[in-house]
């Protein structure tokens, strides 16, 4: 085996059992001998592959395919039904617009408690903050709460800090699709100096071309299988192949 | 995900968290009182307007305020103090998995502390209401003693008291979010079936056994008694084992109870 992996996702499957009520979820967890009823939705099934370190992999699949799911088990944010998911080094997650934000706090509080949060050094936290400050480019409303801010602002401000903390794997997840074209463009930029830097990055997102550009290698998902995975070019000619060919027949999930 | 994994240096990460969770508390704080005109005081103001209807209502319209000598002020705050901590305390814990989520994989800690920024964050406040209370109950001339070094034992009481309780329902409430409404309730109950504002002596010898079971009892009774009449925390020993008997058992019963839940707190948490 390739002993130079980042990410190992070995035979991942999440299944979830939709109960009709969430304590159903509860009983049958704390005592198990009284079963509920329930259906099973597998968001995943059978997922492997490995990330080796500086790779830039993007993540693609129409709504619902298990994109999400996938970036949140590899976070250890959900737990897999069955499966594996070894992760060498530090991973940030970055899902929607600013998590871990509090809205009533400023921007710069907030920087500073997500660096508290990450157990950084005082010295090594303002530094860390002066250079999110300085990329996301928002202006005095850093001193402003989150509340006053525009979506760009706020998804902008969550990217930036995520790319000074120096995680070792990045998981963004959708992030950059309200930044404007020259924020992308930066951010692409400091995507090639992270991967040089031997750091990895998993990218989801629903722009073709940012696959194409950015990524070294693409992963496409269809009702959380993986169909393919590859070179990004091919992968996205595959992908639109796909949503060609399903578009008509809309959404067929669950 | 266990509460709490195994650790290399199990007393410098605990040193870690505990620094962790004061400053997470404190921005609790900050959140919870930044945006209103009397920020902090109303944490205060609370448990003292409480006081001032109740002093109304038993000193005029009962003439029944004043116990064994001594001010009715003094004897209800005394108590309340103990009870707002567990009170106050447990409601916020119940909330914290629910209110922290955004947080979970953020923290570099295990989730099985997160309900205590949320007991951190109101124990700040009680030790306020503490300073008060203390104030008021010089003010009224009584002397500090060497006693009321007990209230580190009853605030750590109160602790492990709440840390166990919090596991339960800060994980069941995400399943059941009608729990927080039943606390309420309960806790509302417990107000009156607790010696905060009247004395065990009312009842009959053969009753008062029955209110020791209420494991805050220990807790309520044990600050009075150390704040105002100079006993030992064991002088009642009914009463502490009974708290420490409740103790155990919810201690046992929320660490399984949030580690088996714990798994499927994403699932439920969007």
């Amino acid at each position: 085996m390739n002993e130079n992996f980042h990410i190992r996702v070995q035979n991942i499957t999440k299944e979830y059992r939709l109960y009709d009520k969430s304590s159903g979820r509860m009983i049958s967890t704390l005592l198990p001998f009284f079963k509920k009823k329930y259906r099973r939705f597998k968001a995943l099934d059978n997922i492997s592959f490995n990330v080796k370190k500086g790779e830039i992999v993007g993540v693609i699949g129409r709504n619902g395919s298990g994109k999400s799911t996938l970036m949140r088990v590899i976070a250890g944010i959900t737990t897999p039904t069955s499966g594996a998911v070894e992760v060498k080094g530090n991973i940030v997650p970055l899902f929607e617009l600013g998590t871990g934000f509090h809205a009533d706090l400023t921007g710069r509080e907030n920087l500073r408690y997500f660096t508290l949060m990450q157990q950084f050094k005082k010295d090594k936290a303002a530094e860390i903050i002066q250079h999110a400050i300085d990329f996301a480019e928002i202006g005095d409303f850093i001193d402003q709460p989150i509340r006053t801010y525009s979506r760009g602002m706020r998804s902008r401000l969550a990217f930036s800090i995520s790319l000074y903390i120096e995680a070792d794997i990045l998981v963004i997840d959708e992030v950059l699709a309200v930044g404007d074209a020259a924020f992308k463009e930066k951010s692409y930029e400091k995507f090639n100096e992270l991967i040089t830097s031997g750091k990895t990055i998993l990218l989801v997102t629903h722009s073709e071309k940012e696959i194409e550009k950015v990524c070294t290698r693409a992963i496409l998902l269809h009702q959380g299988k993986i169909v393919m995975d590859g070179a990004p070019a091919e992968v996205v000619e595959a992908y639109r192949v796909m949503s060609g060919k399903q578009g008509k027949k809309g959404n067929e999930k669950k | 995900m266990k509460i709490f994994t195994a650790r290399e240096n199990f007393f410098h990460d605990l040193i870690e968290e505990i620094r962790l969770i004061i400053h997470l508390a404190l921005r609790d704080f900050k959140i919870k009182y930044s945006r209103n005109y009397f920020g902090l005081a109303w944490a205060v103001l609370e448990p003292l307007a409480l006081l001032v209807i109740m002093l109304v209502v038993f000193t005029y319209l009962r003439h029944r305020g004043d116990r064994e000598n001594i001010p009715f002020a003094v004897y209800m705050l005394s108590g309340l103090v103990g009870f707002e901590f567990i009170s106050k305390g447990l409601q916020q814990a119940t909330q914290s998995i629910r209110s922290y989520s955004y947080l979970i994989k953020l923290l570099h800690i295990p989730v099985g502390l997160i309900p205590s920024i949320s007991l951190m964050s109101a124990f700040f406040t009680n030790l306020i209401i503490l300073g008060i209370a203390t104030g008021i109950i010089l003010l009224h001339g009584f002397p500090v003693t060497w006693y009321w070094f007990q209230l580190l034992y009853f605030m750590l009481a109160s602790w492990v008291f709440l840390i166990g309780l919090s596991w339960i329902t800060s994980s069941v409430v995400i399943f059941v979010r009608d729990l927080q409404y039943v606390i309420g309730i309960v806790m509302r109950g417990l107000f009156f079936l607790t010696p905060i504002f009247w004395d065990l002596s009312m009842f009959p010898e053969k009753y008062r056994v029955w209110f020791k079971l209420n494991p805050l009892f220990h807790i309520v009774d044990g600050y009075r008694k150390t704040l105002l009449f100079g006993k030992t925390f064991w002088s009642d020993v009914e009463a502490m084992f009974s708290f420490w008997g409740a103790t155990f058992i919810i201690l046992l019963t929320g660490y399984y109870v949030f580690n088996k839940l714990s798994p499927h707190f994403a699932d439920e948490i969007r």
